[in-house]
C-alpha cells in the first residue's frame, strides 16, 4: 500500500487517523512472501517423486532390485500418512484448514505412492485376480476416504477422476474429449449417467451440510460430463436428436437456476456455450435439411452465427448485470 | 495517446489499495465506501468468466464476418484475400476505438478486438506478398507497440519487446560471419539495456498505467537474456540458422562460456530477487532452474530419467521442508504465509484440478470383463462446433 496515497485520503478526511495509523505500521511491517514459491516447489517434487518412483518400480520388474524399491514406496508411503495423522486437525463435516502449508502435499505424496504400491501388487501377484474394475475401485475408495478424513480438496479431485476411470471414461480436464470415444454408444450412456450422479451428490453435499466445499468440485465435473454426454448424445443418436435436443434444454435450464441461486458467474458461462453448441447444431441441421446444402443455406449460417453472437454478447452482458445485482 | 479515460485507470490504482487495505482490516468499511465514492471508475468490466465468453463470442463474430465477406467476393485471388483480411484488421480496429468510447474496459469484446485487429492485418501482409521474417517481425513490433501505448495491454507489451529483440537479432546476423558469432552477445546487451531501461520507467509515477505493461516487458527481457546465453539455445540456432557443421560431440566456440551462463544468470537472478525483495526477479530464476536441468540433461545423461526425476523430488520436497522449519518465525522479512490473496479466491479449486490433471495415476481399465467396457480409443471425440 502506498502510504503517500493514504496521506493524502487523511487530509481528505476520508479515512480517519486511526485507520492511517493502521496502514502505516502495516506497510512498515510487511512480510515479503515466499508462500507461491514454496508451495509449486513443494508440488513439483511430489510430481516428480511419484512419477519417478512408479516408473522405476515397472522398469525393475523382473530383478531383485524392485524390492527394495517396493518398500521404499511403501516406507516413505507410511512415514508420510504417519506424519499426517500426527499433524492432522479433528475431523469435522464443514472446512478444516490444513494445519500448515507443508501438509497438503506429504498427504498427497502419502495417498500418491500408496496407489503406486496397490497397482504394483495388482501387477505382480494379480492380488484382485483380472478383475480389473476392482483394481481402480480400490484406490477410488482410498483417495475418498482420504479427501474426507483429511478435507483436501485436490485429492477429492483425484477420487472422482479414479471414479470415472472406474466406469471407463478419462475426464482430467484436457484429456476428456481426446481420450474418450463419444462415438461408442455405452460411453455416451456412462457420461451422462455419471454426470447425473455426480451432480445430485454435489446437491446433497450442499443441502446434508457435509463438507460443503466440497461441492463445486462434484458439481463441477457432473456438470462438465452431463453436457458433453448430451451433446454426444444428440450428434450420435440422429433419428431422435431432438429429444435429446430437449433433455439438453432442461439440464441447461436447472442448472441456469443453480448458478443464479449460487451467483455463480462460471456456471452461466458454461451453461450458455454447451446450449449454444446445441441450438447451433439443431439449427444448422435444419437449414442443411431444408435447403439440401445450397449455397444460400452457408450465407444463411453466416448470417446466423454473426446474429446470435451478437445476441449471446447482449445476453451475457445482462446476465452479468442480474447476477451482480441479486 | 490512451484511450481509456485515464482518470477512471488512476482510480482503478486507488481502489486497488483501498481493497488491500480493507483486506487487511486497515480501514473499517465506511471508509472504502467513502474512497469509492470519491474515486469512481465507470468503466464496463465483467466478471472474469463473463468476459471470457465475450471473448470468445467476439473471435465468433469476426471469423464469421470474415467468411461472409469471403463469400460475397467470391474469388480464389490470394491477393483478395489478402485484401480482406486487411480490410477487415482496420474494421476490427474501428470497432475497437467505438467500444471503448462505450466504457468498455477488460469487457473480453475489447480484448476479443485487440487481437484480431493486428493478427489479421499481419495475416493480410503475408498472404499479399511473401515478406521476410524481418519484415514481420517489423509489422508485429509496430502492431504491438502502438496497442500497448494506446490500449495499455500488458501482453502486447510483452509481444513488442520479443518484436525489438527479433529485429535487432535479424537485422545484426546479416552484418556477415563475425556478426553470426557474436550475436548472442548482441541479444544479451540489447535484452539488458531494454530491462534496464524498463525498470527506470516502472518507477515513474508518470508511467504508472503502462506498470503492468512494463513488467511484462521486463520478464520477457529476463528470458531472452537468458535465452541468448543458454548453451543449448545458442549451438543448437547456430546448427540450424547459421549451418554450423558440428557433431554430437563437439563444442560450440567459447562453449565454456555459454555454460557459466547457462547456470549463472538463473543463479544471479534468484540472489538478486531475494536481496532485492523483487517479484519478478525471483520467480523467472525459479523458472529458469528447470531450464539448467534440461540443458545439462540433453547433453549430460548422466542418470536415468526416472532416477533423476526421484532425485530430484526428494531434493525439492526436503528444500522446501527446510525452508518452512526456518521460516516458521519470519526471518529478514520473509514469511512463508500468505499475505496477499484476496484476489485469489477460487485459486484452490483451480489447484485440485492441476492435480487431477497432472497426477492421475489410474487409466481406464482395458480389460472387457468389466460392465462398462472402457478402453481408451483414439476416437476424434464431440468437434467443436456443430
Amino acid at each position: 500500500m502506498d502510504t503517500n496515497l493514504f496521506k493524502q485520503f487523511r487530509q481528505d478526511g476520508l479515512i480517519s487517523e486511526e485507520s492511517f495509523v493502521k496502514i502505516k505500521a502495516a506497510n512498515e511491517n510487511r512480510l515479503f512472501s515466499l508462500h507461491w514459491e514454496i508451495t509449486t516447489i513443494l508440488y513439483l517434487g511430489v510430481l516428480l517423486l511419484t512419477t519417478g518412483l512408479g516408473v522405476l518400480v515397472y522398469k525393475n520388474i523382473d530383478t531383485i532390485g524392485h524390492q527394495v524399491i517396493l518398500i521404499f514406496i511403501a516406507l516413505v508411503s507410511a512415514g508420510s500418512f504417519i506424519y499426517c495423522f500426527k499433524k492432522k486437525r479433528p475431523y469435522s463435516s464443514t472446512k478444516v484448514e490444513s494445519p500448515d502449508i507443508g501438509f497438503d502435499y506429504i498427504l498427497l505424496l502419502a495417498c500418491l505412492l500408496l496407489i503406486v504400491f496397490i497397482g504394483y501388487f495388482q501387477y505382480q501377484y494379480h492380488v484382485f485376480g483380472d478383475r480389473y474394475g476392482l483394481a481402480t475401485f480400490i484406490p477410488m475408495v482410498v483417495l475418498f476416504f482420504c479427501a474426507y478424513f483429511f478435507d483436501h480438496l485436490g485429492i477429492l479431485s483425484l477420487a472422482i477422476t479414479n471414479l470415472c476411470a472406474w466406469a471407463g471414461i478419462t475426464v482430467t480436464p484436457l484429456e476428456i474429449l481426446k481420450a474418450n470415444d463419444f462415438n461408442n454408444d455405452t460411453i455416451i450412456i456412462t457420461a451422462i449417467i455419471l454426470g447425473v450422479g455426480l451432480s445430485i451428490t454435489g446437491i446433497l453435499t450442499r443441502k446434508k451440510q457435509l463438507k460443503p466445499h466440497f461441492a463445486f468440485t462434484y458439481t463441477n465435473f457432473g456438470m462438465h460430463l452431463l453436457f458433453i454426454g448430451m451433446l454426444a448424445a444428440m450428434f450420435e443418436f440422429e433419428k431422435i436428436y431432438l429429444l435429446w435436443f430437449l433433455a439438453l434444454t432442461a439440464v441447461a435450464f436447472y442448472f441456469y437456476k443453480e448458478a443464479f441461486r449460487l451467483k455463480s458467474f462460471y456456471g452461466v458461462l458454461i451453461l450458455t456455450l454447451y446450449e449454444y453448441i446445441g441450438i447451433s447444431y439443431v439449427v444448422i441441421q435444419l437449414l442443411f435439411n431444408t435447403l439440401n446444402g445450397e449455397l444460400g443455406s452457408v450465407y444463411l449460417a453466416c448470417f446466423y452465427f454473426i446474429g446470435t453472437s451478437i445476441a449471446l454478447i447482449l445476453f451475457l452482458v445482462r446476465m452479468n448485470k442480474k447476477i451482480k445485482s441479486a | 495517446m490512451i484511450a481509456y479515460n485515464k482518470e477512471w485507470l488512476y482510480n482503478l490504482f486507488i481502489l486497488e489499495q483501498a481493497d488491500q487495505a480493507l483486506y487487511d482490516q486497515c480501514i473499517s468499511i465506511e471508509e472504502h465506501n467513502k474512497i469509492r465514492a470519491a474515486f469512481p471508475a465507470n468503466f464496463y468490466t465483467p466478471n472474469i468468466f463473463v468476459r471470457i465468453g465475450l471473448f470468445i463470442l467476439t473471435v465468433i463474430i469476426a471469423l464469421f464476418s470474415l467468411g461472409l465477406f469471403l463469400l460475397i467476393f467470391n474469388s480464389g485471388s490470394t491477393k483478395l484475400i489478402g485484401t480482406l483480411l486487411i480490410f477487415s484488421g482496420i474494421l476490427a480496429y474501428a470497432a475497437l476505438e467505438i467500444m471503448v468510447t462505450k466504457n468498455h474496459y477488460k469487457s473480453g469484446v475489447d480484448d476479443g478486438l485487440l487481437w484480431i485487429a493486428p493478427v489479421s492485418i499481419a495475416c493480410g501482409f503475408n498472404i499479399i506478398s511473401d515478406i521476410s521474417w524481418l519484415q514481420n517481425a517489423i509489422i508485429i513490433f509496430i502492431a504491438a507497440s502502438f496497442l500497448f501505448s494506446r490500449f495499455t495491454n500488458w501482453i502486447m507489451a510483452g509481444v513488442s519487446a520479443i518484436a525489438f529483440i527479433t529485429i535487432i537479432f535479424l537485422s545484426y546476423i546479416k552484418l556477415g560471419e563475425i556478426a553470426k558469432a557474436t550475436a548472442p552477445f548482441i541479444v544479451m546487451t540489447s535484452s539488458a539495456v531494454i530491462y534496464m531501461a524498463v525498470t527506470k520507467l516502472l518507477k515513474k509515477e508518470k508511467y504508472k498505467l503502462y506498470s503492468y505493461g512494463l513488467i511484462m516487458a521486463s520478464i520477457v527481457t529476463l528470458l531472452c537474456f537468458y535465452i541468448a546465453g543458454n548453451y543449448f539455445a545458442v549451438r543448437e540456432t547456430s546448427i540450424l540458422m547459421f549451418d554450423l557443421d558440428l557433431h554430437d560431440d563437439q563444442s560450440i566456440p567459447l562453449g565454456w562460456l555459454f555454460w557459466v551462463f547457462t547456470f549463472g544468470i538463473p543463479m544471479a537472478y534468484i540472489i538478486r530477487g531475494i536481496q532485492k525483495k523483487d517479484v519478478v526477479l525471483l520467480r523467472v530464476g525459479l523458472i529458469l532452474v528447470a531450464a539448467i536441468v534440461f540443458t545439462v540433461r540433453y547433453y549430460y545423461a548422466v542418470l536415468p530419467l526416472e532416477t533423476a526425476a526421484i532425485v530430484a523430488g526428494i531434493l525439492l520436497v526436503v528444500f522446501s521442508y527446510v525452508l518452512i522449519r526456518y521460516l516458521r518465525e519470519p526471518k529478514h522479512g520473509f514469511t512463508y504465509k500468505k499475505t496477499n490473496d484476496r484476489q485469489l479466491t477460487g485459486k484452490v479449486q483451480i489447484e485440485s484440478l492441476i492435480i487431477a490433471e497432472t497426477l492421475s495415476t489410474t487409466h481406464q481399465p482395458a480389460d472387457n470383463s468389466f460392465q462398462f467396457g472402457g478402453g481408451s480409443g483414439g476416437g476424434a471425440g464431440a468437434s467443436g462446433e456443430f
